[in-house]
This record gives C-alpha cells, sequence and structure tokens, in this order.
C-alpha cells in the first residue's frame, strides 16, 4: 500500500508559497529488512531485535531528554515533536512503526580500539525494504559505522532506512551513509543522534542514486563540549530529486557544530536543502557553521537552499553561508589557457568537488564504487555535455 | 522626525504624547459590510472602489491568519476602530491646520523638517491626511505629490485605477485584503519622465487613536529616467490596547529610473505593524530600500522587490531592534526574472531585554533571469540571553546562469572590544551602545544627516540601562 507522508520538517516555517517547510513523499514501505544484506559487527558485540514500541521504550531509558522548543521565530512550534529527534521527522517515524519494521538494537562498549560496524545493502529491482538500527555507544567507545546501499543501475523500488544514535559521555560514532541506488528507486534515509559531554559525531555522506531521494539529520548536543562535524557530497542529476534537511540542535556549553554541503546539479534536477543551526538557552560558548556549494550545470535545474540559524543564547557564534551558481570563470579562463575546454573544466570539477567527500569515505570497497558511481554519472551522455553547458553556450 | 541631535536629552515622551480626540469622527470597532460601505461613503469612493472594497472584505474573511511568523492571537478586528478623523480637512499651509495636530507634529519636527530639507510633506493623523504641501518648483517640473483620494478622482483618476492594489493584490495574504477594505489616507507620487527630484519628499504618519487601526496606501511611479528619494516615518503614542497598522506601499520605478525609499518605523510598543511594500522595477531601473524598525508590538514587514526589466537592480538595507515585549518579524525578498538583473541585502538585528527579531528574506531566481546575481549579508546581535534571534533566509534558484552568495552571522558584543573602550575611560553603558551604534552603521550611513541622528537616538534609548 502506497503511503503518503511528510518528512524534513523545518523548525520554523515560513512562507507556505515557496513549498520549503516539509516534503511530501509517497512510499511503498514494507518492514522486511533487505534481501540481500551484509551485516558486519565487532566481535563481541551485543544485537537484540526489538519492535519499533520496545526499542522507544528503551530509548527513553538510555537517552536525555530531548527539550522541545516553546518558541521558535517568535510562535509555538507546528511541527509535531519527537521523544528522540530526527531529520525526517514524526510521519517517518509513524509510518516505521505501522510498517512493523524491526528495530536492530545494537550495543557497543569501549575497547582500545576504534570498531567498524558494516551494513551493505543489495537491494534487487522492485524491492521494498526497511533497516533501522538504533546504536548505544557506552562511555569513550569509538565506532565508525559504514552503510552503503546499492541496486542495479536501472533498477526500482523503496529503501527505508534508520539510524539512531546514544553516544555517552565521551564516545565517538564516525557514521558513513552512502547511497548509490538504481534511477527508478526511492530512498528514505534519517538519521537522529544524541550526544552527552565530550561525545562527537561526524557524518560522511554521499548521495548519488535514486530517482526520489529524502535525507533527514537531527544531532542533539546535549552534553558539554559535544560536537557534530558532517560533510556531504550530491549529484543530482537527470529527473531525480534530493531533499535534505539537516537540523543541529545545540544545548550544551560549549558544543561545536560545523556541516558543509557540496553539490552538483545537472538536467532537470530538483534540490531543496534545509539546514538549522539551533542555539537552545544554555549553550553558552558554543559555535556553529555551515556551507553549502551548489554548481548548477543546466538551466532547467531547481535548487532550493534554506540555512537557518535559531538563537536563544548570548555567548555563541553562528554563522552560516551559501554560494550557488556555474562555474568561476576564472576557473574556467585557467583552464582554457591549458588546452581544456569548458565541457572537460566542468567534468573535472564535478569530480573533485566530489571527490573530496569521496575520498573521507574510509571504507576501500565503498569508497572504489563511489568514484565509480561518479565517474559514470559525469561521463554518461545526459550529464556534463558541452552541448548544454551554458558556460559553452555563452562562449559561442 | 526628531529634530533634537542632542541625544543625551531625548527622552520617550517624544513620541508618547496623546492628543484628545474627543471630538473626532470615529466608526464603530469591528470590520462590517456595512462599517466597509460607510468608509467608503466617508470618502466618495468611485463605484469601482466601492466594489473593491467590498471584494476585498470578502476575501478578508476566506483567508486565514499566516501559521508562520509572530502570533496575532490577540489583535482582536471586533475592537479595532478602522476609521477615524479629526475635526479638520487637509490643509496646504500649517497655519491652517488646528493647533493641537500642528504641534503633534511640531513636536515630531515635520514642519521644521520641511522647511530645512524636504521637497515636500505629507502629514496623515489617524485615518486622513491633514497637512500636504508641495514645494513650488518641484511642482513646476510636473511632480505630482497629493492625498490619494484627491488622486483617485482628479486628473490622475485613470492612473491610480490602472496601479491601485496591482503588485500586492487583496488576495496577497489576509492583511493585504483587510488593507484593500478599509484603506485610508496615504499619498500618491508621480515623477515624470526624466525628472530628478533633487531633494526628498515625505510622509509622515501619526496614529493618535485609541485601539485604532491606520491603513494608509501610498502610490508612487517613477516614469521613465527619473529620479526620486521618498522618506516615511511613523509613530504614535502607547495605549495599553492594541491597535493596527496594515499600510501598502506600491512603487513603480520606470526603464532607467532611480527611486529610493527609506523609512523609519517607531510605532508604540502596543501595535501590530502588518505592512505589505511592493516594487516593480523596470529596464534598467534601481531600488533602493532603506528601512529601520524600531517600534511596534509584533512586525511583519518584507518589502518585495519584482526585477522584471533587464538590467534592473535593488539594494536593500535595514536594521531591526527588538527590544521587551517586541516580535520583529522583517526582511526582504528579491524576484529576479529580468536579464542581467541584481540584488543586494545588507540586514542588521539586534535583540536585547527579550525581544524576538527574526530575519526572514527570499530570493527567487527565475529561469528567464540568466545572468543574476544577489548577495545577502546579514548579522544578528544578542545583547543578552532573554532575547532570541532567527536568521530564516530561503534561495530558490532555477537558472544555472546565476550568482548567487548569502552570509549570515550572530553573535554578542565582543568583551575584547567592550574592554578597549573602557580602556579608555568610556563606561560599560556607553561603550556598549557605541558598538551597537556601529553595528547599525551600514544604514545609519544611507540616511539623511537627521534621519540617522534620530536613529541613532532611538539605538541609544533602547540601549538605557543596558
Amino acid at each position: 500500500m502506497t503511503q503518503t507522508f511528510k518528512v524534513g520538517h523545518l523548525p520554523s516555517i515560513t512562507w507556505n508559497r515557496l513549498g520549503l517547510n516539509e516534503e511530501p513523499v509517497e512510499a511503498s514501505l514494507s518492514g522486511n529488512l533487505p534481501g540481500s544484506r551484509y551485516l558486519s559487527l565487532p566481535e563481541g558485540t551485543c544485537m537484540r531485535t526489538l519492535s519499533f514500541e520496545e526499542a522507544e521504550a528503551q530509548l527513553k531509558s538510555c537517552a536525555p531528554v530531548q527539550e522541545q522548543e516553546k518558541y521558535v521565530a517568535g510562535k509555538a512550534p507546528v511541527y509535531h515533536p519527537q521523544a528522540f529527534g530526527t531529520g525526517l521527522g514524526k510521519d517517518y517515524e509513524n509510518v516505521l512503526k505501522e510498517a512493523g519494521v524491526p528495530v536492530e538494537w545494537i550495543e557497543l562498549s569501549s575497547t582500545e580500539q576504534e570498531e567498524t560496524i558494516t551494513c551493505r545493502m543489495n537491494l534487487r529491482d522492485g524491492e521494498s525494504a526497511s533497516c533501522a538500527q538504533i546504536l548505544h555507544l557506552k562511555e569513550n567507545t569509538r565506532v565508525t559505522a559504514v552503510y552503503v546501499s546499492e541496486s542495479a543501475e536501472e533498477a526500482g523500488g523503496v529503501l527505508a532506512l534508520s539510524v539512531r544514535a546514544v553516544l555517552e559521555k565521551g564516545a565517538f560514532l564516525r557514521l558513513v551513509l552512502v547511497q548509490l541506488l538504481g534511477s527508478r528507486f526511492t530512498a528514505l534515509s534519517d538519521v537522529g543522534l544524541s550526544a552527552a559531554d565530550n561525545a562527537s559525531a561526524q557524518l560522511i555522506q554521499v548521495e548519488l542514486g535514486a530517482q526520489k531521494s529524502y535525507v533527514g539529520v537531527q544531532p542533539e548536543l546535549i552534553g558539554k563540549g559535544a560536537s557534530f562535524d558532517s560533510a556531504m557530497g550530491y549529484m543530482v542529476t537527470g529527473q531525480q530529486l534530493l531533499d535534505i534537511n539537516f537540523n543541529t540542535v545545540q544545548r550544551g556549553t560549549q558544543t561545536l557544530c560545523g556541516m558543509t554541503f557540496d553539490g552538483v546539479l545537472n538536467d532537470h534536477a530538483r534540490k531543496t536543502f534545509r539546514g538549522t543551526i539551533d542555539f537552545r538557552n544554555g549553550s553558552s560558548g558554543s559555535k556553529g557553521e555551515e556551507q553549502e556549494n551548489v554548481l548548477l550545470l543546466s538551466n532547467d535545474v531547481e535548487n532550493r537552499t534554506m540555512p537557518v540559524i535559531l538563537c536563544e543564547e548570548e555567548d555563541v557564534e553562528g554563522s552560516h553561508g551559501a554560494t550557488i551558481g556555474q562555474l568561476d570563470e576564472q576557473v574556467l579562463f585557467y583552464m582554457a589557457t591549458r588546452g581544456i575546454d569548458a565541457a572537460e573544466a566542468q567534468k573535472m570539477m564535478v569530480r573533485a568537488r566530489l571527490g573530496a567527500v569521496a575520498r573521507r569515505v574510509p571504507d576501500e570497497a565503498a569508497r572504489k564504487r563511489v568514484q565509480d558511481y561518479i565517474d559514470r554519472k559525469v561521463n554518461c551522455d545526459t550529464c556534463v555535455r558541452a552541448a548544454e553547458c551554458p558556460q559553452a553556450m555563452n562562449e559561442n | 522626525m526628531a529634530m533634537n541631535q542632542d541625544i543625551t536629552d531625548v527622552d520617550r515622551s517624544l513620541y508618547d504624547f496623546k492628543d484628545d480626540e474627543s471630538d473626532f469622527y470615529r466608526l464603530d470597532e469591528g470590520l462590517t459590510e456595512e462599517i466597509v460601505s460607510r468608509i467608503s461613503d466617508e470618502k466618495h469612493d468611485p463605484a469601482w472602489m466601492r466594489e473593491f472594497r467590498l471584494k476585498s472584505l470578502r476575501l478578508y474573511e476566506s483567508i486565514p491568519v499566516p501559521n508562520w511568523g509572530p502570533p496575532v492571537d490577540e489583535l482582536d478586528m471586533d475592537h479595532i476602530a478602522t476609521y477615524v478623523r479629526a475635526n479638520t480637512d487637509m490643509k496646504g499651509t500649517w497655519e491652517e491646520v488646528p493647533d493641537d495636530i500642528k504641534n503633534t507634529f511640531e513636536k515630531l519636527g515635520i514642519p521644521q523638517a520641511e522647511r530645512e530639507s524636504l521637497a515636500g510633506v505629507g502629514a496623515q493623523y489617524d485615518s486622513e491626511l491633514v497637512y500636504h504641501n508641495v514645494r513650488q518648483e518641484v511642482a513646476d517640473q510636473g511632480v505630482v505629490y497629493t492625498d490619494l483620494e484627491s488622486a483617485l478622482t482628479g486628473e490622475y483618476a485613470d492612473m491610480v485605477q490602472e496601479h491601485f492594489m496591482k503588485l500586492v493584490p487583496p488576495t496577497d495574504h489576509k492583511f493585504a485584503a483587510l488593507h484593500g477594505a478599509v484603506w485610508s489616507g496615504g499619498s500618491f507620487v508621480y515623477v515624470p519622465k526624466n525628472v530628478t527630484v533633487e531633494i526628498p519628499l515625505q510622509s509622515y504618519f501619526r496614529l493618535n487613536a485609541r485601539g485604532a487601526g491606520q491603513f494608509e496606501h501610498t502610490l508612487i511611479i517613477v516614469d521613465e529616467g527619473a529620479d526620486l528619494h521618498f522618506i516615511e516615518g511613523c509613530s504614535a503614542p502607547k495605549y495599553n490596547v492594541a491597535n493596527l497598522h496594515a499600510g501598502c506601499v506600491e512603487l513603480y520605478v520606470g526603464k532607467n529610473a532611480r527611486l529610493r525609499y527609506s523609512t523609519i518605523e517607531n510605532w508604540s510598543k502596543n501595535m501590530y505593524n502588518l505592512n505589505t511594500k511592493r516594487a516593480l522595477v523596470e529596464e534598467g531601473a534601481t531600488m533602493e530600500w532603506v528601512s529601520g524598525s524600531f517600534g511596534s508590538h509584533t512586525s511583519y514587514l518584507y518589502p518585495t522587490t519584482i526585477l522584471k526589466g533587464d538590467n534592473s537592480h535593488c539594494e536593500f538595507t535595514g536594521i531591526t531592534f527588538a527590544g521587551a515585549g517586541q516580535n520583529l518579524d522583517t526582511g526582504a525578498r528579491m524576484v529576479h526574472l529580468g536579464k542581467n538583473t541584481s540584488s543586494y541585502i545588507n540586514s542588521k538585528s539586534i535583540s536585547k531585554s527579550g525581544g524576538i527579531s527574526t530575519y526572514r528574506s527570499s530570493i527567487e531566481v527565475a529561469r528567464s533571469a540568466s545572468g543574476a546575481k544577489s548577495s545577502v549579508s546579514c548579522g544578528s546581535l544578542m545583547l543578552d540571553s532573554e532575547s532570541r534571534s532567527d536568521t530564516i533566509p530561503a534561495m530558490d534558484i532555477r537558472t544555472a546562469d546565476a550568482d548567487i552568495g548569502h552570509e549570515a552571522k550572530i553573535g554578542r558584543i565582543g568583551d575584547d572590544a567592550v574592554f578597549y573602550l573602557m580602556s579608555r575611560g568610556i563606561s560599560e553603558e556607553e561603550a556598549r551602545a557605541m558598538i551597537v551604534s556601529g553595528f547599525a552603521n551600514p544604514v545609519s550611513k544611507e540616511l539623511p544627516l537627521e534621519y540617522a541622528a534620530e536613529m541613532n537616538n532611538l539605538i541609544r534609548l533602547e540601549m538605557e540601562g543596558m
């Protein structure tokens, strides 16, 4: 059955006519795990499979309480708060619950070395699958968790991913999300994090595949000195749609947040980015930064960007920036003096922009597949073409 | 406008005095078809305008209150008088204006400013203009500056009908519909082709009546190659009931023309300021907004510029200062339609003593707007942790041939800067006020000197006791 719901709610809604307050989704979610899944856990790791309700109760017992804001932009927030916030939000959580998606509870304790979780999902054409996990990192535990979703190039289906993580004092989580699904897939990827004193989370995310992709991330920096650092790369081409909602809540003192987003849009691609830094009362000494850089390669793209800062604390430093446009003319001129035409220069710059994020993927096999996917997208007929390169047209 | 430039001498009584209104004509509170018809009767509207008002009223009833922005739940239209007229008609000299009203504008410095630095003045008191005048040499250039009601039935009637609420249709939002139903007062300006008005025109809006609304409409048409600076000021005494301002400003900037529209808004802190301002800019023309928002209990204010013509340009420079009990939601909107259009937004906001300041904007670049450039710079200053400052910008870009940049920063007054000034013998309070004035400098330097001084006075007033 097809479910209709909304994801990626802005905590501070704005003019409805812009269509940016949330994104409607139509998808048929199932509670089945991917038919082909490789899951590797550190030796001795305790993993239990729970119902969504059981997992919520368990989460409530170990995660710090997430306080909701009374006012946002001068009025009571209109979105529905969650007990444990995630980027895609309450509606998505409800849909997973109704679909009977099991939740894998993975408890990780401190060892001398950094441990790795690998979850590779290879979906077949027509498959609808879900994967929901909660990572509980005990004090001072260091973990890298890599999630790679793939399918055949032309395949279609649905993948609903949910990763929630509770980071106790001093814990470190490097979360790597790579989405390389086929061109008819709908992908939903939802992340919620809570970080206690001096805990830190790092997110490396690459979004290249699927026809429609919805990404949500909500880190709650609750403890003193907690931090969140993210780097996301995306390339959206053809008729692809990408909707991104990041909402970092900084509640503890001296918390740090740094988010960068580097993307490329071509053909008839549509992309929406909402990025919120939310300084709550009590977050004195905190800093938050976000930056989005978008390269536009076609006159038919739609790029929507919303970098938001909410602030109810005096002693903070927040900044956001966005640059949206074509390649800089000076770069093109420099390339031309080296005998590289505009179309080839664009390909190089796309590779460079996405490669900078791809190189941070720690899993060598996943990194290779990302590089290959980027090369395929850059070189395919419908991607960067001299005839459609606006600057090439200008030169003619 | 306050002409007292000695900032230490300013006190709030400058804006807070009230006149007796016992002999004023005041329609019943509330919003009904009968009241709207009576306003239409009072103003001797042409038939089309009467029909327009009633249609707008029906729209008002059907359009919901915005679900975004500050709350307006406490604004009860059943307790707002939409039309209050003082016991005078519009005069052409200050001597003819009744003493109490004239004294009000004297205290605000309007006649003095007119003598010294303005090409013409319109002064509105509650729902109607009480004074309107333009210098003879400016009138001789063919410049028309009059009240909108006169324009509606006079020589420029067709021009008014062609442009009135076409940029801001009553379907736009609930308070635009309200304005369409009950508008009263305001100015009409027409600057003919290639005419440069060397010194500014100014309209000043004073709302004296308790529990009343002011709904003036400003319509300015700057023809091809012409140049105008228009200044708008407003104030009101404070009451313990809600007052409402739902004005509307429509600006048409012709080919290669330039219009600067400056506003110092200092409504009282019981005022709901739900104002709509919009400009349509033709080929090669320039629109400049300079906006200072200091007053009001609640504000929704986002001057919108439609860059329709190729090579048209807009700059917005604004500052918002939200103090105790204030919830000011301000910003700007730029719509790029023509080729090689450019826009620049420089916005500053300050929050203190529990005030809420929200910067809200959108940059919209249509597919047709190849070569568009836009740059947004937004700074917010938090003076304490009881206050709140939010920045909610949006960008919607639909052509690759665009160059869009956005940057925003939020923070507090640096201890180092305060320490440095204190080490030079300046008190902490003075040092903080100086830093805030410096923060506001990009806006004040865009204003004529006396208005910049008034803005600095307002900042100083707000900073007292910090």
